[in-house]
């Protein structure tokens, strides 16, 4: 197998720490690169190397690419794997990157852009024959544009900014009335946000699942896709549980968004991973959405149900290696399931909790996977983003996987901070999420259902012993016998 | 003297430990249960009468932090005495209600201020929210810059003690 010679991971937490896993599995050399809140992180301990990033902001340190790219150089790396987030979806970087002479762990720097802007991308996906929710032809040029646009292609219509991400600058209308002041805002909010207002009209699919497509193309023409993911339960605009494969889609619906998939990153030179994501509607119709250029925080619940390391196949590509299958090779086995566990409170509107990590306990054992960046003792900040893991459930079918996600959940144990991993077990728990009616309006539908349920009296008596057994102010009072006392033994 | 905890920020309930060697009485609510807590590699083992139960636990001060019934609880423990002996909640600070950064910030140390004015705007989960003042007054300090980060409760903004700008009037 050939590949890099060394690689840089331009990346922090979970995603670094899984990526370390791999090169360290394939004996491939390892440079981590950390802002100083991680330096005692699992993904910079793992590393061979680590070099220290500087920025205005934490943040800012897994942004600066002089650095990044200075760090390659200084420690001999050759490929660079930029994770998800931050610069991973950079096409100048990924051709500064280039232009160092390295090799940038993903696709050609003009797919990236690409598939950038969202009227460009949809432009392309159209060509290459991926159905498109109908709507304008590009942006609107004022309200009125707007209004014509949603004429013709029906109400109820979306109005969403170009440039736009996680729900931001996007506005539903139902009526004329409601598409007039929906482009007033979407447009004004698009500026303010992505300094460009464009906006686009699109028909709205109600109660919508996403289902997207993973792909991987090597540098040599060869495109396979590894099936699709269902993402559709979400809070603010944002996945927590996604599983493979989905419910709902039928073996004729995933060969044909395979080969839609599969054709879309031919049209636009794709190489690496790649994910296409879409909406599907009530009846099996799916629409382009958008082409994630990068590996994808999910991916592990495909790698379950194909057996295949995508982070490894990425490094095969990367120096120059044929995918040497083709898809009759790619089988579909089992079934899987991610949950995101993150630091927050869903009884507040999902609000990001912050604290100290006292204790971390994962499960482990056959059907369990977990992927996490934390240390007992770390600080959750609000520096970063607030997901602490993924625990990844699988086993032979849904109904086993969904078991296997419960159990782990409950066997979770991050003490400290406030998280969401009893939410999600609750979301695993329900009846229509069992039945696979799993739309992305799922969490808002059975918000009542997934609030907590009140203790039993005899759990909340052995949650009350089990703290003042523990809490030091009852040893104070009553345990220090007075002898040890008077010796001068010293309690806080 | 007895204690109080709490279980998740609800009511709390009186609780006392009479402890001999190993076991422990617990009166809980004003009944009496037998009790021991005997540690199991990581975690601990909990006898409550006839009841065993694995649970986690880790102790910050007055909370406890407890995984048990496959999910994470959060006990306060306090002295109801000294709790009502703390000051009450006040009208002085601008304190975050949930982590993030600061956007800009609208107002200088010293600058008069009328209640409802935007002192701070902050960014959380994505979104952008206006910090204003709960009263008039005088700011006393800044206590965040553009960019930086802080968490929830953290005083962004005091300002001056009433009585004291009161007396500056005069």
């Amino acid at each position: 197998m050939s590949l890099p010679e060394k690689v840089l991971v331009a990346n922090r937490g979970e995603i670094a720490a899984r990526i370390m896993r791999t090169l360290r599995a394939l004996e491939v050399p390892s440079v981590a690169v950390f802002h100083a809140l991680d330096r005692e992180s699992p993904a910079v301990r793992d590393a061979d190397e680590a070099v220290e990033l500087h920025g205005d902001t934490p943040v800012g340190a897994y942004l600066n690419a002089a650095e990044i790219i200075a760090a390659a150089k200084d420690t001999g790396a050759t490929a660079i794997h930029p994770g998800f987030g931050f610069l991973s979806e950079n096409a100048d970087f990924a051709q500064a990157v280039a232009d160092a002479g390295i090799t940038f762990i993903g696709p050609p720097p003009d797919a990236i852009r690409a598939m950038g802007d969202k009227i460009e991308s949809k432009a392309i996906a159209e060509k290459a024959g991926m159905p498109t929710v109908p709507g304008s032809d590009g942006a609107v040029a004022d309200a009125d544009a707007a209004l014509a646009a949603a004429d013709s292609v029906g109400y109820p219509v979306l109005l969403k900014a170009s440039a736009g991400g996680g729900g931001k600058g996007m506005r539903i209308a139902r009526s004329a009335e409601e598409c007039r002041e929906a482009f007033d805002l979407a447009s004004s909010e698009a500026l303010a946000s992505f300094g460009d207002g464009r906006v686009f009209v699109e028909r709205y699919v109600d109660r919508p699942r996403h289902i997207e497509v993973q792909v991987l193309a090597d540098g040599h023409g060869n495109v396979v896709h590894l099936g699709e993911r269902e993402c559709s339960i979400q809070r603010r605009y944002q996945k927590v549980i996604e599983e493979a494969p989905s419910s709902f889609i039928d073996p004729e619906t995933r060969a044909e968004m395979g080969a839609r998939a599969v054709d879309l990153a031919k049209a636009v030179g794709y190489v690496s991973a790649g994910t296409i994501e879409m909406v599907v509607d009530g009846e099996r119709n799916f629409y382009f959405l958008e082409m994630n250029t990068r590996l994808q925080v999910e991916h592990p619940v495909t790698e379950l149900v194909t057996g295949k390391d995508i982070v490894a196949e990425q490094l095969r590509i990367a120096a120059g290696e044929e995918l040497g299958y083709d898809q009759s090779a790619v089988e579909l086995t089992g079934h899987a399931i991610e949950c995101r566990i993150y630091a927050e409170n869903p009884a507040a509107n999902f609000a990001p909790e912050t604290g100290r990590l006292a204790l971390v306990h994962f499960p482990a054992g056959p059907g369990v996977r977990v992927d996490h960046g934390t240390t007992e003792g770390q600080e959750v900040s609000a520096s970063f983003d607030p997901m602490i893991a993924k625990v990844i459930g699988s086993g032979a079918d849904r109904e086993d996987a969904i078991r296997r996600s419960r159990e782990i959940l409950r066997e979770t144990v991050l003490l400290g901070v406030q998280t969401n991993a009893d939410y999600l077990e609750r979301v695993l728990a329900h009846p229509a999420f069992a039945a696979g009616d799993t739309t992305t309006s799922f969490l808002d539908e059975h918000a009542e259902d997934l609030v907590a349920g009140a203790l039993s009296a005899e759990e909340e008596r052995l949650l009350l012993a089990a703290a003042a057994l523990a809490s030091p102010r009852f040893d104070h009072r009553f345990e220090i016998p007075e002898p040890l006392a008077a010796m001068g033994e010293w309690r806080p | 003297m007895r204690l109080e905890i709490s279980t998740e920020g609800g009511d709390a309930t009186e609780v006392a430990v009479s402890r001999r060697r190993s076991d422990a009485t617990i009166w809980i609510g004003g009944r009496a249960y037998q009790a021991d807590l005997r540690r199991v590699g990581r975690a601990y083992e909990l006898q409550l009468g006839d009841r065993v139960e694995k649970v986690w636990l880790a102790v910050d001060h007055d909370t406890v932090y407890l995984h048990a019934f496959g999910r994470a609880w959060n006990m306060e423990v306090f002295d109801p005495v000294e709790r009502s002996l703390q000051a009450s909640v006040s009208e002085d600070t601008v304190t975050a209600p949930m982590p993030g950064t600061v956007v800009s910030i609208a107002v200088g140390e010293g600058d008069e201020v009328h209640a409802g004015q935007t002192l701070v705007t902050i960014e959380s989960m994505k979104m952008q929210s206006e910090m204003t003042a709960s009263r008039d007054g005088r700011v006393e300090r800044v206590n965040r810059q553009v960019g930086e980060t802080f968490e929830r409760g953290d005083a962004l903004i005091s300002l001056e003690p009433e009585d004291d700008a009161v007396k500056e009037e005069d």
